[in-house]
Protein backbone atom coordinates (compact mmCIF):
# COMPACT_ATOMS: atom_id res chain seq x y z
CA UNK A 1 0.00 0.00 0.00
CA UNK A 2 1.33 3.20 -1.02
CA UNK A 3 0.84 5.74 1.78
CA UNK A 4 1.96 9.42 1.74
CA UNK A 5 2.17 12.19 3.93
CA UNK A 6 -1.18 14.53 3.42
CA UNK A 7 0.66 17.99 4.38
CA UNK A 8 1.80 17.53 0.58
CA UNK A 9 -0.73 16.13 -1.30
CA UNK A 10 -4.43 17.11 0.28
CA UNK A 11 -3.07 19.84 2.19
CA UNK A 12 -1.69 21.98 -0.92
CA UNK A 13 -5.00 21.51 -2.49
CA UNK A 14 -8.12 23.08 -0.96
CA UNK A 15 -7.15 22.71 2.68
CA UNK A 16 -10.81 23.26 4.24
CA UNK A 17 -12.52 21.24 2.14
CA UNK A 18 -9.96 18.33 2.48
CA UNK A 19 -10.22 18.61 6.24
CA UNK A 20 -14.01 18.12 5.78
CA UNK A 21 -13.56 14.98 3.36
CA UNK A 22 -10.77 13.24 5.30
CA UNK A 23 -13.32 13.92 8.25
CA UNK A 24 -15.76 12.25 6.31
CA UNK A 25 -14.08 9.30 5.33
CA UNK A 26 -12.77 8.85 8.99
CA UNK A 27 -16.24 8.54 10.45
CA UNK A 28 -17.60 6.29 7.32
CA UNK A 29 -14.68 4.50 7.76
CA UNK A 30 -15.40 4.16 11.54
CA UNK A 31 -19.10 3.43 10.92
CA UNK A 32 -17.84 1.06 8.12
CA UNK A 33 -16.19 -0.94 10.62
CA UNK A 34 -18.94 -1.08 13.11
CA UNK A 35 -21.94 -1.57 11.10
CA UNK A 36 -20.04 -4.11 9.17
CA UNK A 37 -19.26 -6.13 12.23
CA UNK A 38 -22.93 -5.76 13.04
CA UNK A 39 -23.73 -7.33 10.09
CA UNK A 40 -21.74 -10.23 10.40
CA UNK A 41 -22.61 -10.61 13.65
CA UNK A 42 -26.16 -11.07 12.60
CA UNK A 43 -25.63 -13.30 9.68
CA UNK A 44 -23.75 -15.82 12.27
CA UNK A 45 -25.73 -15.44 15.34
CA UNK A 46 -28.85 -17.11 15.64
CA UNK A 47 -31.90 -14.24 14.69
CA UNK A 48 -34.16 -16.97 16.53
CA UNK A 49 -34.78 -19.46 18.78
CA UNK A 50 -38.08 -21.43 18.21
CA UNK A 51 -40.00 -23.47 21.06
CA UNK A 52 -42.88 -26.04 20.89
CA UNK A 53 -43.76 -28.60 18.30
CA UNK A 54 -40.98 -27.32 15.72
CA UNK A 55 -38.13 -25.81 18.01
CA UNK A 56 -34.74 -24.93 17.35
CA UNK A 57 -32.58 -22.12 16.48
CA UNK A 58 -32.71 -19.98 12.80
CA UNK A 59 -29.97 -17.67 11.60
CA UNK A 60 -28.87 -16.85 8.57
CA UNK A 61 -25.90 -18.86 7.86
CA UNK A 62 -27.14 -21.64 9.82
CA UNK A 63 -29.89 -23.39 11.10
CA UNK A 64 -31.07 -26.85 13.19
CA UNK A 65 -34.64 -27.28 13.06
CA UNK A 66 -36.49 -30.24 14.72
CA UNK A 67 -40.20 -30.15 13.36
CA UNK A 68 -42.42 -32.69 14.94
CA UNK A 69 -39.89 -34.91 15.79
CA UNK A 70 -37.15 -34.68 12.61
CA UNK A 71 -35.00 -32.45 11.34
CA UNK A 72 -36.37 -30.64 8.44
CA UNK A 73 -34.09 -28.59 6.22
CA UNK A 74 -36.36 -25.40 4.24
CA UNK A 75 -34.88 -25.00 1.26
CA UNK A 76 -35.68 -20.77 1.28
CA UNK A 77 -33.56 -21.13 4.16
CA UNK A 78 -30.70 -23.30 2.52
CA UNK A 79 -31.18 -20.19 -0.17
CA UNK A 80 -30.87 -17.56 2.52
CA UNK A 81 -27.76 -19.52 4.11
CA UNK A 82 -26.20 -19.67 0.40
CA UNK A 83 -26.88 -16.10 -0.26
CA UNK A 84 -25.21 -14.97 2.35
CA UNK A 85 -21.95 -15.86 1.27
CA UNK A 86 -22.53 -11.95 -1.07
CA UNK A 87 -23.10 -10.27 2.03
CA UNK A 88 -20.12 -12.02 4.44
CA UNK A 89 -17.73 -11.22 1.54
CA UNK A 90 -18.87 -7.68 1.22
CA UNK A 91 -18.49 -7.17 4.87
CA UNK A 92 -15.41 -8.46 5.36
CA UNK A 93 -14.17 -6.29 2.74
CA UNK A 94 -15.11 -3.36 3.73
CA UNK A 95 -14.22 -4.36 7.42
CA UNK A 96 -10.83 -5.08 5.95
CA UNK A 97 -10.66 -1.59 3.98
CA UNK A 98 -12.40 0.65 6.59
CA UNK A 99 -9.85 0.04 9.22
CA UNK A 100 -6.96 0.20 6.71
CA UNK A 101 -8.15 3.66 5.58
CA UNK A 102 -9.54 4.72 9.45
CA UNK A 103 -5.75 3.70 10.41
CA UNK A 104 -4.25 5.58 7.90
CA UNK A 105 -5.81 8.55 8.43
CA UNK A 106 -5.42 8.29 11.85
CA UNK A 107 -1.89 8.58 10.98
CA UNK A 108 -2.22 11.50 9.05
CA UNK A 109 -1.50 9.47 5.82
CA UNK A 110 -3.09 8.93 2.27
CA UNK A 111 -3.36 6.03 0.15
CA UNK A 112 -4.50 6.06 -3.17
CA UNK A 113 -5.08 1.93 -2.72
CA UNK A 114 -6.68 2.31 0.45
CA UNK A 115 -9.23 5.21 -0.66
CA UNK A 116 -9.47 2.58 -3.85
CA UNK A 117 -10.39 -0.37 -1.95
CA UNK A 118 -12.70 2.15 0.46
CA UNK A 119 -14.32 2.97 -2.38
CA UNK A 120 -15.35 -0.14 -4.23
CA UNK A 121 -15.84 -1.68 -0.74
CA UNK A 122 -18.49 0.95 -0.13
CA UNK A 123 -19.89 0.60 -3.40
CA UNK A 124 -20.40 -3.24 -2.65
CA UNK A 125 -22.19 -2.53 0.35
CA UNK A 126 -25.23 -1.25 -2.10
CA UNK A 127 -25.84 -4.91 -3.26
CA UNK A 128 -24.69 -6.38 0.02
CA UNK A 129 -27.52 -4.45 2.03
CA UNK A 130 -30.24 -5.38 -0.15
CA UNK A 131 -28.73 -9.08 -0.29
CA UNK A 132 -29.09 -8.98 3.71
CA UNK A 133 -32.94 -7.13 3.56
CA UNK A 134 -34.01 -9.73 1.15
CA UNK A 135 -32.13 -12.65 2.68
CA UNK A 136 -34.48 -11.18 6.13
CA UNK A 137 -37.15 -11.16 4.28
CA UNK A 138 -36.90 -14.74 3.46
CA UNK A 139 -35.91 -15.81 6.74
CA UNK A 140 -38.51 -14.06 8.48
CA UNK A 141 -41.12 -15.32 5.71
CA UNK A 142 -39.82 -19.04 6.54
CA UNK A 143 -40.07 -18.07 10.21
CA UNK A 144 -43.92 -16.77 9.78
CA UNK A 145 -44.88 -20.27 8.02
CA UNK A 146 -42.89 -22.65 10.71
CA UNK A 147 -44.56 -20.98 13.68
CA UNK A 148 -48.14 -20.62 12.12
CA UNK A 149 -50.91 -22.67 12.56
CA UNK A 150 -50.77 -26.33 11.20
CA UNK A 151 -54.50 -27.04 12.73
CA UNK A 152 -56.75 -28.92 10.09
CA UNK A 153 -60.20 -30.58 10.15
CA UNK A 154 -60.15 -34.17 9.04
CA UNK A 155 -62.25 -37.29 8.96
CA UNK A 156 -61.81 -37.83 12.85
CA UNK A 157 -62.67 -34.05 13.54
CA UNK A 158 -60.27 -31.19 14.39
CA UNK A 159 -56.70 -32.11 15.00
CA UNK A 160 -55.54 -29.29 16.29
CA UNK A 161 -51.53 -29.21 16.28
CA UNK A 162 -49.83 -26.67 19.17
CA UNK A 163 -48.15 -23.71 17.57
CA UNK A 164 -44.72 -22.72 17.60
CA UNK A 165 -43.45 -19.62 19.44
CA UNK A 166 -40.07 -17.98 17.98
CA UNK A 167 -38.31 -15.84 20.61
CA UNK A 168 -36.20 -12.72 18.56
CA UNK A 169 -32.58 -12.90 19.94
CA UNK A 170 -30.52 -9.95 19.71
CA UNK A 171 -29.43 -9.90 16.29
CA UNK A 172 -32.99 -10.29 15.49
CA UNK A 173 -33.60 -6.75 15.87
CA UNK A 174 -30.41 -5.14 14.39
CA UNK A 175 -31.11 -3.79 11.26
CA UNK A 176 -34.57 -4.64 11.27
CA UNK A 177 -36.24 -1.31 11.58
CA UNK A 178 -33.71 1.28 9.36
CA UNK A 179 -35.15 1.67 5.66
CA UNK A 180 -32.37 0.45 2.87
CA UNK A 181 -31.74 4.43 2.10
CA UNK A 182 -30.67 4.88 5.55
CA UNK A 183 -28.71 2.27 5.60
CA UNK A 184 -26.76 2.64 2.62
CA UNK A 185 -26.57 6.22 2.84
CA UNK A 186 -23.04 6.15 5.19
CA UNK A 187 -22.06 3.92 2.17
CA UNK A 188 -22.36 6.43 -0.29
CA UNK A 189 -20.87 9.60 1.27
CA UNK A 190 -18.02 7.32 2.52
CA UNK A 191 -17.26 6.27 -1.47
CA UNK A 192 -18.45 9.65 -2.69
CA UNK A 193 -15.57 11.41 0.44
CA UNK A 194 -12.85 8.82 -0.76
CA UNK A 195 -13.24 9.35 -4.73
CA UNK A 196 -12.85 13.29 -3.72
CA UNK A 197 -9.71 12.77 -1.75
CA UNK A 198 -8.34 10.28 -3.95
CA UNK A 199 -8.91 13.15 -6.40
CA UNK A 200 -7.13 15.67 -4.59
CA UNK A 201 -4.45 13.47 -3.89
CA UNK A 202 -3.90 13.15 -7.10
CA UNK A 203 -4.05 16.82 -8.08
CA UNK A 204 -1.41 17.71 -5.23
CA UNK A 205 0.45 14.54 -6.45
CA UNK A 206 1.06 16.04 -10.01
CA UNK A 207 1.06 19.62 -8.36
CA UNK A 208 4.27 18.58 -5.91
CA UNK A 209 5.63 16.74 -9.26
CA UNK A 210 4.90 19.95 -11.22
CA UNK A 211 6.14 22.27 -8.67
CA UNK A 212 9.64 20.01 -8.15
CA UNK A 213 10.03 20.01 -11.89
CA UNK A 214 9.74 24.01 -12.40
CA UNK A 215 11.74 24.27 -9.44
CA UNK A 216 14.57 22.29 -10.81
CA UNK A 217 14.39 24.08 -14.12
CA UNK A 218 15.37 27.49 -12.16
CA UNK A 219 11.62 29.06 -12.39
CA UNK A 220 10.94 30.68 -8.88
CA UNK A 221 7.27 30.32 -8.81
CA UNK A 222 4.97 29.53 -6.00
CA UNK A 223 3.73 26.58 -5.35
CA UNK A 224 1.33 25.29 -8.02
CA UNK A 225 -0.96 23.80 -5.85
CA UNK A 226 -1.64 26.86 -3.87
CA UNK A 227 -4.13 28.30 -6.05
CA UNK B 1 -5.30 -20.88 -25.65
CA UNK B 2 -6.28 -24.09 -24.22
CA UNK B 3 -7.19 -22.48 -20.64
CA UNK B 4 -9.32 -20.29 -21.91
CA UNK B 5 -10.93 -23.06 -24.07
CA UNK B 6 -11.39 -25.17 -20.86
CA UNK B 7 -12.81 -21.95 -18.76
CA UNK B 8 -15.15 -21.21 -21.50
CA UNK B 9 -16.04 -25.03 -22.00
CA UNK B 10 -16.46 -24.62 -18.17
CA UNK B 11 -18.85 -21.58 -17.68
CA UNK B 12 -21.26 -22.78 -20.74
CA UNK B 13 -21.94 -25.76 -18.48
CA UNK B 14 -22.81 -23.95 -15.44
CA UNK B 15 -24.64 -21.80 -17.64
CA UNK B 16 -26.62 -24.94 -19.76
CA UNK B 17 -29.15 -25.02 -17.09
CA UNK B 18 -30.29 -21.18 -17.99
CA UNK B 19 -29.96 -21.18 -21.77
CA UNK B 20 -31.46 -25.12 -21.90
CA UNK B 21 -28.56 -26.59 -23.25
CA UNK B 22 -28.28 -30.40 -23.15
CA UNK B 23 -25.87 -30.91 -20.41
CA UNK B 24 -25.71 -28.55 -17.47
CA UNK B 25 -23.53 -28.88 -14.07
CA UNK B 26 -25.55 -27.21 -10.90
CA UNK B 27 -24.42 -26.77 -7.79
CA UNK B 28 -26.48 -28.03 -5.21
CA UNK B 29 -27.38 -25.53 -2.40
CA UNK B 30 -28.90 -27.06 0.10
CA UNK B 31 -29.00 -29.86 2.77
CA UNK B 32 -32.01 -31.59 1.46
CA UNK B 33 -30.47 -34.69 -0.05
CA UNK B 34 -27.99 -34.95 2.66
CA UNK B 35 -26.01 -37.61 2.44
CA UNK B 36 -26.06 -38.24 -1.45
CA UNK B 37 -24.98 -34.77 -2.16
CA UNK B 38 -24.16 -31.83 -0.05
CA UNK B 39 -24.07 -28.78 -0.35
CA UNK B 40 -21.39 -27.00 -2.27
CA UNK B 41 -21.10 -30.76 -4.60
CA UNK B 42 -21.86 -30.32 -8.11
CA UNK B 43 -24.03 -32.64 -10.08
CA UNK B 44 -24.05 -33.07 -14.19
CA UNK B 45 -27.69 -33.31 -15.46
CA UNK B 46 -28.54 -34.68 -18.77
CA UNK B 47 -31.93 -34.46 -20.64
CA UNK B 48 -33.28 -37.45 -20.79
CA UNK B 49 -35.34 -40.05 -19.29
CA UNK B 50 -35.81 -40.78 -15.75
CA UNK B 51 -37.64 -43.33 -13.74
CA UNK B 52 -38.47 -43.61 -10.10
CA UNK B 53 -35.11 -43.64 -7.46
CA UNK B 54 -33.21 -41.20 -10.51
CA UNK B 55 -32.26 -37.73 -8.93
CA UNK B 56 -33.39 -35.19 -11.56
CA UNK B 57 -33.40 -31.54 -11.62
CA UNK B 58 -36.97 -29.53 -11.81
CA UNK B 59 -37.02 -26.11 -12.67
CA UNK B 60 -40.15 -23.50 -11.73
CA UNK B 61 -37.83 -20.80 -13.43
CA UNK B 62 -34.33 -21.63 -15.19
CA UNK B 63 -32.69 -19.88 -11.90
CA UNK B 64 -35.00 -21.65 -9.85
CA UNK B 65 -34.67 -25.27 -9.59
CA UNK B 66 -34.74 -28.22 -7.32
CA UNK B 67 -32.48 -31.07 -7.08
CA UNK B 68 -34.23 -34.35 -5.67
CA UNK B 69 -35.05 -38.21 -5.70
CA UNK B 70 -38.14 -38.98 -8.00
CA UNK B 71 -40.59 -40.90 -5.63
CA UNK B 72 -43.44 -41.36 -8.20
CA UNK B 73 -44.43 -41.02 -11.22
CA UNK B 74 -48.54 -40.50 -12.08
CA UNK B 75 -50.27 -38.91 -14.98
CA UNK B 76 -47.88 -36.61 -16.23
CA UNK B 77 -47.16 -35.53 -12.80
CA UNK B 78 -44.06 -36.57 -10.61
CA UNK B 79 -43.37 -36.40 -6.97
CA UNK B 80 -39.91 -35.87 -5.62
CA UNK B 81 -38.47 -36.07 -2.51
CA UNK B 82 -35.06 -34.99 -0.59
CA UNK B 83 -33.53 -37.89 0.86
CA UNK B 84 -32.98 -35.96 4.02
CA UNK B 85 -36.87 -34.53 3.76
CA UNK B 86 -39.45 -36.64 5.94
CA UNK B 87 -42.00 -35.06 3.68
CA UNK B 88 -41.93 -35.32 -0.10
CA UNK B 89 -42.68 -32.01 -2.30
CA UNK B 90 -45.54 -31.50 -3.95
CA UNK B 91 -46.41 -32.93 -6.75
CA UNK B 92 -45.20 -31.04 -10.36
CA UNK B 93 -46.02 -31.32 -14.10
CA UNK B 94 -43.55 -34.20 -15.80
CA UNK B 95 -42.79 -31.39 -17.39
CA UNK B 96 -40.88 -29.18 -15.24
CA UNK B 97 -37.79 -31.78 -15.34
CA UNK B 98 -34.73 -30.61 -16.94
CA UNK B 99 -31.95 -32.99 -16.23
CA UNK B 100 -31.41 -36.37 -15.01
CA UNK B 101 -28.33 -35.99 -12.15
CA UNK B 102 -25.77 -38.27 -14.06
CA UNK B 103 -22.85 -37.74 -12.18
CA UNK B 104 -21.83 -35.93 -8.76
CA UNK B 105 -18.69 -33.86 -8.37
CA UNK B 106 -18.03 -33.79 -4.58
CA UNK B 107 -17.14 -30.20 -3.27
CA UNK B 108 -13.82 -31.93 -1.69
CA UNK B 109 -12.60 -32.60 -5.25
CA UNK B 110 -13.69 -29.99 -7.37
CA UNK B 111 -12.82 -26.53 -4.92
CA UNK B 112 -9.37 -27.53 -4.30
CA UNK B 113 -8.71 -28.21 -7.90
CA UNK B 114 -10.22 -24.97 -8.59
CA UNK B 115 -7.73 -23.55 -5.87
CA UNK B 116 -4.98 -25.20 -7.42
CA UNK B 117 -5.41 -24.25 -11.10
CA UNK B 118 -5.87 -20.84 -9.61
CA UNK B 119 -2.42 -20.79 -7.76
CA UNK B 120 -0.95 -22.59 -10.93
CA UNK B 121 -2.06 -19.72 -12.81
CA UNK B 122 -0.87 -17.20 -11.07
CA UNK B 123 2.43 -18.86 -10.36
CA UNK B 124 3.07 -19.32 -14.57
CA UNK B 125 1.99 -15.20 -14.76
CA UNK B 126 3.54 -13.83 -11.57
CA UNK B 127 6.56 -12.30 -13.25
CA UNK B 128 3.86 -9.90 -15.28
CA UNK B 129 2.24 -9.48 -11.82
CA UNK B 130 5.29 -8.53 -10.33
CA UNK B 131 6.15 -6.10 -13.27
CA UNK B 132 2.64 -4.74 -13.71
CA UNK B 133 2.25 -0.78 -12.25
CA UNK B 134 -1.10 -0.60 -10.34
CA UNK B 135 -2.98 2.63 -12.44
CA UNK B 136 -5.13 4.83 -10.89
CA UNK B 137 -8.33 3.07 -10.26
CA UNK B 138 -7.17 -0.54 -11.08
CA UNK B 139 -7.99 -1.48 -7.50
CA UNK B 140 -11.54 0.00 -7.48
CA UNK B 141 -12.09 -1.91 -10.49
CA UNK B 142 -10.56 -5.35 -10.36
CA UNK B 143 -12.83 -5.29 -6.62
CA UNK B 144 -15.82 -4.38 -8.01
CA UNK B 145 -16.00 -6.26 -11.40
CA UNK B 146 -14.90 -9.60 -9.06
CA UNK B 147 -17.53 -8.99 -6.86
CA UNK B 148 -20.25 -8.26 -9.49
CA UNK B 149 -18.54 -11.61 -10.90
CA UNK B 150 -19.11 -13.42 -7.85
CA UNK B 151 -22.85 -12.54 -7.30
CA UNK B 152 -23.59 -13.44 -10.63
CA UNK B 153 -22.19 -16.80 -9.91
CA UNK B 154 -23.97 -17.08 -6.66
CA UNK B 155 -26.74 -16.12 -7.61
CA UNK B 156 -27.36 -17.67 -11.19
CA UNK B 157 -25.91 -21.21 -10.19
CA UNK B 158 -27.26 -21.92 -7.02
CA UNK B 159 -30.35 -23.58 -7.46
CA UNK B 160 -32.25 -23.32 -4.77
CA UNK B 161 -35.85 -22.06 -4.54
CA UNK B 162 -39.52 -23.51 -3.14
CA UNK B 163 -42.67 -21.90 -2.82
CA UNK B 164 -43.33 -22.66 0.46
CA UNK B 165 -41.11 -24.00 3.01
CA UNK B 166 -43.77 -26.03 4.85
CA UNK B 167 -44.14 -28.48 2.33
CA UNK B 168 -40.78 -30.45 3.76
CA UNK B 169 -42.99 -30.56 7.28
CA UNK B 170 -44.34 -34.40 8.14
CA UNK B 171 -47.11 -32.41 9.97
CA UNK B 172 -49.13 -34.98 12.14
CA UNK B 173 -52.55 -36.35 10.35
CA UNK B 174 -55.55 -38.10 12.41
CA UNK B 175 -58.21 -39.50 10.35
CA UNK B 176 -61.08 -41.56 11.66
CA UNK B 177 -61.29 -45.26 10.35
CA UNK B 178 -63.86 -46.72 12.26
CA UNK B 179 -66.05 -46.36 15.18
CA UNK B 180 -68.09 -49.36 16.61
CA UNK B 181 -68.94 -51.47 19.55
CA UNK B 182 -66.53 -54.46 20.24
CA UNK B 183 -67.50 -57.71 21.86
CA UNK B 184 -67.85 -56.72 25.09
CA UNK B 185 -70.11 -53.58 24.90
CA UNK B 186 -66.98 -51.32 24.73
CA UNK B 187 -66.46 -48.83 21.72
CA UNK B 188 -63.84 -48.65 20.11
CA UNK B 189 -62.33 -46.19 18.16
CA UNK B 190 -60.08 -46.65 15.25
CA UNK B 191 -57.82 -43.69 13.87
CA UNK B 192 -55.53 -43.55 10.83
CA UNK B 193 -52.26 -41.59 12.56
CA UNK B 194 -49.28 -40.25 10.62
CA UNK B 195 -46.49 -38.49 11.81
CA UNK B 196 -47.39 -38.41 15.49
CA UNK B 197 -49.16 -41.02 18.43
CA UNK B 198 -52.18 -40.45 20.28
CA UNK B 199 -50.83 -39.93 24.63
CA UNK B 200 -54.07 -40.38 26.18
CA UNK B 201 -57.62 -39.40 26.39
CA UNK B 202 -58.73 -35.86 27.99
CA UNK B 203 -62.65 -36.14 27.86
CA UNK B 204 -65.08 -38.65 26.86
CA UNK B 205 -68.62 -38.14 26.61
CA UNK B 206 -71.72 -40.02 24.93
CA UNK B 207 -74.82 -38.55 23.83
CA UNK B 208 -78.23 -40.42 22.81
CA UNK B 209 -81.26 -38.86 21.44
CA UNK B 210 -83.36 -38.35 24.67
CA UNK B 211 -80.57 -39.08 27.08
CA UNK B 212 -78.62 -35.65 27.11
CA UNK B 213 -74.31 -36.21 27.26
CA UNK B 214 -73.12 -38.77 29.65
CA UNK B 215 -69.33 -38.59 31.18
CA UNK B 216 -67.26 -41.51 29.63
CA UNK B 217 -63.81 -43.21 30.44
CA UNK B 218 -61.73 -44.13 27.54
CA UNK B 219 -58.30 -44.81 27.15
CA UNK B 220 -55.39 -45.09 24.24
CA UNK B 221 -54.93 -48.66 23.39
CA UNK B 222 -51.44 -48.63 20.91
CA UNK B 223 -51.31 -45.46 19.69
CA UNK B 224 -53.69 -45.42 17.32
CA UNK B 225 -56.83 -46.34 18.76
CA UNK B 226 -58.95 -45.66 21.89
CA UNK B 227 -61.17 -47.78 23.83
CA UNK B 228 -64.44 -46.37 25.43
CA UNK B 229 -64.76 -49.07 28.38
CA UNK B 230 -67.57 -47.54 30.77
CA UNK B 231 -70.57 -47.43 28.64
CA UNK B 232 -73.39 -47.15 31.21
CA UNK B 233 -75.23 -50.05 30.73
CA UNK B 234 -78.61 -48.54 30.88
CA UNK B 235 -77.97 -46.58 27.67
CA UNK B 236 -77.43 -50.19 25.87
CA UNK B 237 -80.91 -51.10 27.30
CA UNK B 238 -82.33 -48.06 26.54
CA UNK B 239 -80.98 -48.08 23.08
CA UNK B 240 -81.79 -51.78 22.31
CA UNK B 241 -85.77 -51.17 23.95
CA UNK B 242 -86.34 -47.90 22.46
CA UNK B 243 -84.63 -48.62 19.23
CA UNK B 244 -82.13 -45.64 19.24
CA UNK B 245 -79.28 -45.06 17.21
CA UNK B 246 -76.75 -44.10 16.24
CA UNK B 247 -74.98 -43.17 20.19
CA UNK B 248 -72.71 -40.37 19.76
CA UNK B 249 -69.19 -40.54 20.94
CA UNK B 250 -67.17 -37.50 21.55
CA UNK B 251 -63.38 -37.58 22.36
CA UNK B 252 -60.89 -35.17 23.46
CA UNK B 253 -57.44 -36.86 22.37
CA UNK B 254 -54.06 -35.96 23.35
CA UNK B 255 -51.53 -36.72 20.77
CA UNK B 256 -47.59 -35.66 20.40
CA UNK B 257 -48.27 -32.02 19.91
CA UNK B 258 -51.20 -31.67 19.95
CA UNK B 259 -54.90 -32.53 20.25
CA UNK B 260 -57.60 -34.03 18.09
CA UNK B 261 -61.43 -33.48 19.12
CA UNK B 262 -64.66 -35.08 17.38
CA UNK B 263 -67.54 -36.49 17.51
CA UNK B 264 -68.15 -40.02 16.15
CA UNK B 265 -71.36 -41.67 15.75
CA UNK B 266 -71.54 -45.53 16.53
CA UNK B 267 -74.28 -47.39 14.40
CA UNK B 268 -75.78 -50.19 16.17
CA UNK B 269 -77.59 -52.78 14.54
CA UNK B 270 -79.62 -54.22 17.19
CA UNK B 271 -80.76 -58.05 16.26
CA UNK B 272 -83.29 -59.98 18.25
CA UNK B 273 -82.35 -62.95 20.32
CA UNK B 274 -81.93 -65.92 18.59
CA UNK B 275 -83.79 -68.84 20.51
CA UNK B 276 -83.57 -72.48 19.86
CA UNK B 277 -84.66 -75.41 20.90
CA UNK B 278 -83.55 -78.84 20.84
CA UNK B 279 -84.22 -82.46 22.88
CA UNK B 280 -85.83 -80.56 25.70
CA UNK B 281 -82.67 -78.11 25.87
CA UNK B 282 -83.43 -74.27 25.54
CA UNK B 283 -80.75 -72.03 24.02
CA UNK B 284 -80.59 -68.40 24.09
CA UNK B 285 -78.33 -66.47 22.21
CA UNK B 286 -77.91 -62.67 22.37
CA UNK B 287 -76.38 -61.31 18.99
CA UNK B 288 -75.87 -58.07 20.17
CA UNK B 289 -72.98 -55.89 21.25
CA UNK B 290 -74.62 -54.97 24.05
CA UNK B 291 -76.17 -56.59 27.25
CA UNK B 292 -80.06 -57.35 27.29
CA UNK B 293 -82.32 -57.59 29.58
CA UNK B 294 -84.68 -60.48 29.85
CA UNK B 295 -87.61 -62.37 31.92
CA UNK B 296 -87.91 -66.03 31.20
CA UNK B 297 -90.78 -68.00 32.70
CA UNK B 298 -90.29 -71.73 32.55
CA UNK B 299 -93.36 -73.86 33.15
CA UNK B 300 -92.64 -77.17 33.91
CA UNK B 301 -94.88 -80.43 35.03
CA UNK B 302 -94.00 -84.14 35.64
CA UNK B 303 -97.66 -85.25 34.65
CA UNK B 304 -100.63 -83.74 33.36
CA UNK B 305 -102.31 -81.08 35.67
CA UNK B 306 -101.20 -77.69 37.03
CA UNK B 307 -97.27 -76.77 36.24
CA UNK B 308 -94.81 -74.90 38.56
CA UNK B 309 -93.68 -71.36 37.08
CA UNK B 310 -90.04 -69.94 37.68
CA UNK B 311 -89.33 -66.25 36.67
CA UNK B 312 -86.05 -65.45 35.92
CA UNK B 313 -85.09 -62.22 35.13
CA UNK B 314 -81.66 -62.11 33.13
CA UNK B 315 -79.39 -60.09 31.67
CA UNK B 316 -77.87 -61.53 28.50
CA UNK B 317 -74.33 -60.63 27.91
CA UNK B 318 -73.51 -59.19 25.05
CA UNK B 319 -72.72 -62.31 22.77
CA UNK B 320 -73.80 -64.14 25.39
CA UNK B 321 -75.24 -67.60 25.38
CA UNK B 322 -77.88 -69.46 28.15
CA UNK B 323 -78.54 -73.28 28.03
CA UNK B 324 -81.78 -74.27 29.78
CA UNK B 325 -81.97 -77.86 29.82
CA UNK B 326 -85.63 -78.92 30.74
CA UNK B 327 -84.85 -82.94 29.88
CA UNK B 328 -86.16 -84.02 33.27
CA UNK B 329 -89.64 -82.35 33.13
CA UNK B 330 -92.28 -84.25 31.16
CA UNK B 331 -94.01 -81.19 30.42
CA UNK B 332 -92.43 -78.04 30.09
CA UNK B 333 -92.76 -74.34 28.27
CA UNK B 334 -89.93 -71.24 28.00
CA UNK B 335 -92.30 -67.91 27.87
CA UNK B 336 -89.22 -65.06 26.87
CA UNK B 337 -89.91 -61.53 27.25
CA UNK B 338 -87.93 -58.30 26.67
CA UNK B 339 -88.29 -55.23 24.81
CA UNK B 340 -87.05 -54.39 21.64
CA UNK B 341 -86.55 -51.21 19.46
CA UNK B 342 -89.52 -49.71 21.08
CA UNK B 343 -91.88 -52.66 21.24
CA UNK B 344 -92.21 -55.60 23.64
CA UNK B 345 -91.33 -59.30 21.99
CA UNK B 346 -92.76 -62.22 23.63
CA UNK B 347 -91.43 -65.45 22.91
CA UNK B 348 -93.19 -69.02 23.57
CA UNK B 349 -91.48 -72.25 22.80
CA UNK B 350 -93.35 -75.84 24.27
CA UNK B 351 -90.14 -77.86 25.12
CA UNK B 352 -91.02 -81.67 24.46
CA UNK B 353 -88.16 -84.35 25.88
Amino acid sequence: MHASRPARAGGAVGGGRVRLLRALALGTAAYGVVSNTSILFTLVTPLYVLTGPIHGVIGIVSYRIVAFGRPVYPPPLDMASFLSIIVITSSTLNIAASAALFYLLIKGRFSKTALEAFMASSLTMFVSLGTLKGIRRVVVYELSILTGSYSHYTSAGAVIIYRSRAHPMLAAHLFSFPAYVSLVMPYVCGAVASYLLAMYWLKGAEADALGEVRSLSGRTRGSPAAE
Amino acid sequence: MISAAVLAFIILMFLGRIIGLPVAIIIVSGRSMQPTLWVGDLVVGVKEGFKVGDIVVWCLKPTFCVVHRVVEVRDGYIVTKGDNNPAPDPPVPRSLVEYRVVAVIPRYVWVPAVAAAFAAYVFKHREYFSRRRVATGDVAVLLLSSFIVFNAAVALLAPTYYPRGAGVLAVPQVELRSASLTGNGSILVKYVVRNTRLTSVAYCYLRLKGWGSVRCSARVVGGSEVLVTDVPQRLYEAMIENGSNPLLVGLVVNMLYGRVSGTYYVWCGWRPLRVRVSGGVVSIFNPNPAPLKVLIKIYTASKPGPANVSVEHVVMKPWGRMRLDLRRYAYASVRIVYRFRGREVVLQYGVRP
